[in-house]
């Protein structure tokens, strides 16, 4: 796994409780994961916390997988 | 292990406004002297109101002020969701009644006037650090320590900054470099109107939001008796804010046209009120950073919100105890990454309110007809059920060191 989407597991699993599922990049955050808005602000702080980059409600609002979330990270400067 | 405080740390606190207040006293408690320097020449507040929610008050408790916050305040008899026509409820759920709320929350929910809360936090206070008539109009790094220029003249230095210099904050433009404010899209009338003026409306002692067409209005009751209503009538607009302040002037037509045909209680409230001003509504983005070296900020400095959950003032108290707790378990050396544990603290809370207050807007102000006007009831209704957490919240708890950290 690239460092990015590592990151991003590691986060989707601590904050979603996700810990014995397999996280499929095409795996939906809300309606896959069961994500709310609130918990996805968790996921972003994190996110933001360990990588240094912004993450944004609006994107956080517009990213339906965690792919699509990798993919945000990675155009923003994460490796 | 060096002591935080004067004088082997010298903490300048900016702005005297409620978390600047609120931050003094909750150090002082502690054994920690900060000075508070402020803009304003008296502790005088704007004539508007404030709602204390249970994460606050209990907070306020802590510090001693509850009891005299408490003779000025007004607890409202209940929550209640209305339709602007026709004044139709359409949710309520009791507050004061049955004591229903502290019962849940474990402390009060209160309505008071800003003047009447600074009171009590200036009192306690008794002067202590308090520089009146200092407004910040420079910041800059001197050795290890931070130099603070007044306009009038004066200087000082400080090995800790903390901004609580509110929205338009000049300590977060040290910190993050840039002007991260952001205008709404909102703007709002307000006013306080003796509840003997206002014959029409129902349940005068309730806090009340009248949903609308791309409006809303919300009041409680405030005043030791309940002898006042605060109100909050929040319209869709201007498009662009151009006013340098966040007050742009109004004629009394333009605040009477933007409510006509209101249920009459509506009405009534906004024409017993001179207005001449309208306040645009303004928030902070969601910041990547709260802190810079030995500056650091909170309250609206650190996350403006638009106030549809009341809660700016009330996040700001939490941020105050937070940072004060930590600080009283501190070390000298250890400034930063205590700096950086608070806003970890206490980002992902601020955010959720801020954005959960964002989307309330949009609840609050759908057209009739609009197919969203079900999922509006239906969540109006469930009030206690999704925003429970706000209110339940322990900032002073959540700020207790965890055997594994504090061992550091
Ligand atoms: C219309 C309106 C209604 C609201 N209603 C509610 C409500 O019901 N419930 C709620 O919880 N919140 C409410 N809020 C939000 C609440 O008022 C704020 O969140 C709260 O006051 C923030 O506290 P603060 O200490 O961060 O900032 P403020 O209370 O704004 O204090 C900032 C202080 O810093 C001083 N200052 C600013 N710049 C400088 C400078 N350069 N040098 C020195 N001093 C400076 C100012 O004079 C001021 O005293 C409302 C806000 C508005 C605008």
């Amino acid at each position: 796994m690239q460092p990015t989407e590592a990151i991003i597991d590691r986060v989707l699993r601590e904050i979603g409780r996700l810990d014995d599922r397999q996280i499929a990049a095409t795996a939906r955050l809300r309606e896959d994961l069961g994500f709310d808005s609130l918990a996805l602000i968790d996921v972003a702080v994190r996110l933001e916390d360990a990588l240094g980059l912004a993450v944004p409600d609006e994107e956080l609002e517009r990213v339906q997988t965690a792919g699509e979330l990798a993919e945000y990270l990675k155009r923003t400067g994460a490796a | 292990m060096a002591h935080i405080g004067r004088p082997n740390l010298r903490i300048a606190i900016v702005g005297g406004g409620i978390g600047g207040l609120t931050l003094a006293l909750a150090l002082r408690q502690r054994g920690i002297e900060a000075d508070v320097y402020e803009q304003a020449p008296q502790l005088t507040e704007i004539g508007a109101a404030v709602a204390l929610s249970a994460n606050a008050t209990r907070e306020l408790r802590r510090l001693g002020v509850l009891d005299t916050i408490a003779a000025a305040s007004t607890e409202p008899s209940e929550l209640i969701h209305r339709s602007w026509q026709d004044g139709r409820r359409i949710a309520a759920f009791p507050v004061h009644h049955g004591l229903a709320y502290q019962n849940r929350f474990g402390a009060p929910y209160f309505g008071i006037h800003r003047a009447d809360l600074q009171k009590a936090l200036g009192g306690a206070l008794a002067g202590a650090g308090l520089h009146l008539g200092h407004r910040l109009v420079g910041m800059s790094e001197h050795g290890e320590a931070l130099r603070l220029d007044f306009a009038n003249g004066q200087s000082v230095e400080a090995d800790l900054v903390i901004g609580a210099d509110g929205v338009r904050s000049l300590v977060r433009r040290y910190v993050t470099g840039g002007e991260d404010a952001i205008y709404s899209g909102t703007s709002a009338f307000r006013g306080i109107v003796p509840v003997d003026r206002l014959p029409s409306l129902p349940d005068p002692q309730a806090i009340q939001f009248w949903m609308g067409p791309d409006a809303h209005l919300l009041h409680y009751a405030i005043g030791g008796r309940g002898q006042d209503v605060n109100f909050f009538a929040v319209v869709e607009g201007p498009a662009a804010w151009p006013h340098p302040t966040w007050q742009a002037p109004v004629t009394q037509d333009e605040a009477l046209a933007a409510f006509r045909g209101w249920h009459p209680a509506v009405s009534e409230m906004i024409g017993a009120v001179e207005h001449t001003v309208r306040w645009g509504l303004f928030t902070v983005r969601p910041l990547l950073n709260w802190s810079r070296g030995r500056a650091v900020i909170l309250g609206d400095a650190a996350h403006a919100m638009v106030p549809h959950h009341g809660q700016g003032a009330n996040t700001t108290i939490e941020d105050a105890i937070t940072l004060a707790e930590m600080l009283s378990h501190g070390s000298i050396g250890g400034i930063e990454q205590l700096l950086s544990r608070f806003q970890g603290l206490r980002r992902a809370r601020t955010r959720k309110i801020q954005r959960s207050s964002r989307v309330t807007n949009d609840l609050l102000h759908l057209p009739d007809g609009s197919p969203a006007i079900a999922d509006r009831d239906r969540r109006v209704s469930r009030f206690p059920e999704d925003f429970g957490w706000i209110h339940a919240f322990d900032a002073l708890a959540s700020a207790q060191p965890s055997p594994t950290v504090s061992a550091a």
